[in-house]
């Protein structure tokens, strides 16, 4: 009736745990090389240090590069077309995410964005899962 | 001192409209159409197809939050008002806690009527009061009627927030007035997927009902018609706030500045109080404005007197004009498919 | 000619299965056409096989076999002969071929059956989504609903930014594939070839790739036997030496990318297997790419030190990689013809320049096979979310020279 996909099961991180970081983005900074990231990390691919600081991240950038979906991956995705993007942030890293709150076709590179939380799915009735997003900066 | 303020507010409408001139396309039914006409709602505001009550309220929080100027760790509670929530068991003012980046705070929901917001708002207030920490609080409403049902062309979506705290704000909250009675006029059971309702009685309960707490707010309180610059209503329709408004004497021009529901339809909860929004968005330092908002037979008013603080923050965020320019039009498909009918 | 070692690996079976839409096929199906066409052309039995690498990336996912290898040896009749798998998404067969080299090369065995099928359209659609998503980690990256397509269309809008790439010039890889691959009897797209006009009129499907620069999910096999460089003459005459062989890997999520101009880790598997094989780009006679999107053509003529970096674009119009051209590219079709079994994809692009050096090009197709004078091919790889794994196999009609 109302799900986006129906019980579908998905990837390898248990969702209570990762909770945190669907809402919003978090950075964690190598200790020891200074290193940033959006992805967590447990060893620092530049460095090998294992030291990390968390770093809340603004959620604005601009578009590095971007794509309009317009064959969604599942027929009961249902929403037609939708934007996918690599966000280039203020602080320097890249973070990917869909693009919402635009007519696909008008993305561009370069264009501000910023973050916000959408509906992402459903994996039971009424467990649904919310995605941080971008779209485009208003300010 | 415990004079509590609204520190911050925002708003959030989504971006897709549906005219109500497709709603008659799409069922080509005469009295249908005449019907809906008659009430005035020219077209509603729908939420996409990812969005719902949580995201919208999120968006507005995050818009009060910052307005306010505060952090979201600052906060003590939060309280959510919500009517359309179709949960039993999930808190919505949880996840926004979540979703704002904050743990340590009261989150409870306020639901099972379309005036939980103004509800959730006396409540925040309260506690603001009460407390020494700021409450956010607020109201957000992703309503679906039955497809041709006399209310399809009537429920819109969006939410709106507000954060009470001590000190100087926007405005300062001179006072409030609830009253409740019961009476069937709109109810719904969680078994059945959409509203019962009879229209006849809730616009007459919502004309007595709304005149006599307005009355009986203004004696208490020992004002009139005339302090108040702007009066901002529950919105179900076009006409039913006209008519609370000759039966009390209010200028329409006092009730332009929160009149929205011709372009945004009925937000249930936040429909009164989106109003609000809008009348701060455009309100000057020491003007007194007056809100009432409907719901289950009952109503809550609560009186504000513009203050000090309404200088500079205007700008921190969108404004409700803001919202209601940036719209794309939809047809009757995509609105059921953003509402997840099809 | 240099004599063969007991440190060379040569290439004696190449075995294809139709790729294409099988209802009525099992996996086991798929993957017995393939290999009995691999015995045929290796003149080898079961019997002399000394292990199994069975390849795959969605056998556990889609098809629901927790197992693939055993099921696989077990109806081959290869028991109680060692099989493993081997996973590591679309380069999972050229992977497999690798550690089948590493095999032989130590010692461990003389002759490996190296298999990769894959059953997709398995019914329901949502095991298709299920397997692309779940190429992300979501404990440590995103879930952004991105698959295959909308990551290489990332690659796309970014080389168009950068350099000036048109459409057009992207169609018309597609456009070479098709016409190349109509020829094809083992491709989906078999007598179905396609204009550059008709691929600039199809739909989107991830802007800026059209539907026929997209290769369509499809079951499929193929095998390749595989053995000492000093015995594969025991069995054919014409036997395919790996010479070279690189493997890169880059970030899964595509946060960590620095580049969206560049796959990354194939500049660095390029250049292992050109320093393995001793050879460079221009000594090249004859390439395979994984074009599973248009794309990824142009970024991998330019990781490959094959064009520039940002002209990658203008390698069909300025003939360098058509039949007649300096490096023939995918000269009897690539992905975009032949359809994309994930895991498939990679070892046929192997078991096709393995046939150019054999001088058998024509068997994909009437005027496949292009001249060759050393008898130099190379097949490129890559898989996984981001482009995350790179495959580079040198093929060669001869041994490797050693400098002793």
């Amino acid at each position: 009736m109302t799900e986006e996909f129906r019980f579908i099961e998905h990837c390898a991180g248990d969702i209570n745990r990762t909770i945190p970081k669907r809402y919003r983005l978090q950075g964690s900074q190598c200790s020891k090389c200074g290193a940033l990231f959006v992805t967590k990390r447990l060893i620092c691919p530049e460095c090998k240090g294992t030291d990390f600081e968390e770093v809340a991240l603004t959620g604005r950038g601009k578009v590095y590069t971007y794509s309009a979906v317009r064959v969604p991956l599942l027929p009961v995705l249902k929403k037609g077309a939708y934007a996918i993007g690599v966000i280039e942030l203020e602080e320097g890293v890249k973070a990917e995410g869909q693009i919402v709150d635009i007519d696909p076709d008008d993305v561009k590179v370069g264009m501000k964005v910023e973050t916000t939380i959408r509906r992402a799915r459903e994996e039971y009735p009424g467990k649904v899962i919310y995605m941080y997003r971008f779209k485009p900066a208003r300010q | 001192m415990n004079k509590i303020s609204i520190l911050g507010y925002g708003a959030y409408i989504p971006r897709y409209r549906l005219k109500i001139d497709e709603i008659e396309k799409a069922w080509s039914d005469k009295e249908y159409s005449t019907r809906s006409r008659r009430l005035g709602v020219e077209e509603k505001a729908v939420a996409g197809f990812d969005e719902d009550e949580v995201t919208m309220g999120y968006e507005a929080a995050r818009n009060a939050v910052k307005r306010a100027g505060i952090n979201a760790a600052d906060l003590g509670g939060i309280i959510t008002g919500c009517m359309s929530r179709r949960f039993r068991d999930k808190s919505a003012s949880a996840m926004i806690a979540q979703m704002l980046g904050t743990s340590e705070v009261l989150a409870c929901d306020c639901v099972h009527s379309s005036k939980s917001g103004s509800s959730a708002l006396i409540l925040g207030k309260s506690m603001a009061e009460a407390g020494d920490r700021s409450v956010l609080v607020i109201a957000t409403d992703n309503p679906h009627a039955a497809p041709c049902d006399d209310l399809e062309p009537l429920s819109g979506s969006g939410a709106v927030a507000f954060v009470c705290g001590k000190g100087e704000g926007v405005a300062h909250i001179e006072g409030s007035y609830s009253c409740s009675r019961e009476v069937y006029d709109i109810w719904q059971p969680v078994e059945v997927p959409y509203m019962y309702y009879d229209m006849n009685v809730s616009r007459q309960q919502f004309r007595d009902v709304t005149v006599q707490a307005t009355m009986a707010y203004m004696e208490r309180h020992g004002t009139k018609v005339d302090d108040y610059s702007y009066f901002v209503l529950s919105q179900q329709d076009a006409r039913a706030p006209l008519g609370v408004a000759r039966a009390l004497k209010i200028p329409k021009e006092k009730m332009a500045a929160g009149f929205l529901c011709m372009r945004i339809g009925d937000l249930y909860s936040a429909s009164a109080l989106i109003g609000l929004a809008a009348i701060l968005d455009t309100a000057k330092e020491g003007e007194r404005i007056l809100a009432s908002s409907y719901g289950s037979g009952g109503a809550d008013i609560i009186g504000l007197r513009v203050g000090k603080g309404i200088k500079g923050r205007k700008d921190a965020c969108p404004s409700v004009e803001d919202y209601l320019n940036d719209k794309v039009y939809i047809d009757y498909l995509s609105f059921l498919r953003y509402s997840h009918v099809l | 000619m240099p004599q063969a070692s007991r440190s060379d690996v040569a290439i004696i079976g190449i075995g294809y299965h139709k790729f294409g839409i099988y209802p009525e096929k099992s996996l086991q199906d798929l993957v017995f056409g393939a290999v009995t066409e691999a015995m045929e052309s290796g003149k080898i039995g079961l019997e002399e096989v000394d292990m199994l690498f069975f390849a795959d990336a969605t056998a556990q996912l889609i098809g629901r076999h927790s197992t693939p290898a055993q099921f696989v040896s077990d109806h081959l009749g290869l028991s109680p002969k060692p099989a493993i798998r081997v996973e590591s998404a679309c380069t999972s067969g050229s992977n497999a071929v690798r550690e089948a080299m590493a095999n032989i090369i130590s010692g461990f065995i003389d002759v490996a059956l190296v298999v990769s099928a894959e059953k997709i359209d398995f019914p329901g659609r949502e095991n298709v989504y299920r397997f692309s998503t779940a190429m992300s980690d979501e404990d440590y990256g995103v879930i952004s609903d991105f698959a295959g397509p909308g990551i290489s269309a990332l690659y796309a809008v970014r080389h168009m930014h950068e350099f000036g790439t048109t459409e057009e010039q992207m169609a018309s890889v597609a456009a070479k594939s098709r016409t190349y691959g109509a020829g094809n009897p083992y491709a989906r797209f078999y007598k179905k070839p396609i204009t550059l006009e008709e691929v600039m009129a199809s739909p989107y499907v991830v802007y800026p790739l059209k539907l026929p620069e997209v290769n369509p999910i499809s079951d499929g096999a193929c095998a390749a036997i595989l053995c000492r460089g000093d015995i594969a003459k025991n069995f054919v005459d014409t036997p395919v030496y790996v010479i070279g062989f690189g493997t890169g890997t880059g970030p899964v999520h595509l946060q960590d990318f620095k580049s969206f101009t560049e796959i990354p880790g194939l500049r660095e598997a390029g250049q292992k297997a050109y320093d393995m094989a001793g050879v460079t780009p221009q000594d090249i006679e004859v390439f395979s790419d994984m074009d599973a999107f248009s794309i990824i053509e142009v970024l991998s003529l330019e990781g490959l030190g094959f064009m520039e970096k940002g002209r990658g674009q203008y390698a069909i119009e300025e003939g360098f990689s058509t039949r007649e051209g300096k490096l023939p590219t995918n000269p009897t079709g690539g992905n975009c013809s032949t359809g994309g079994p994930a895991g498939v994809i990679t070892l046929r692009g192997i078991n096709d320049m393995a046939l150019q050096v054999r001088g058998e090009g024509d068997k994909l197709g009437e005027g496949g096979q292009v001249k060759l004078s050393r008898g130099l091919a190379l097949a490129q790889g890559e898989g996984g979310g981001g482009l995350t794994n790179q495959t580079v196999c040198i093929l060669s009609s001869e041994p490797r020279r050693r400098n002793e």
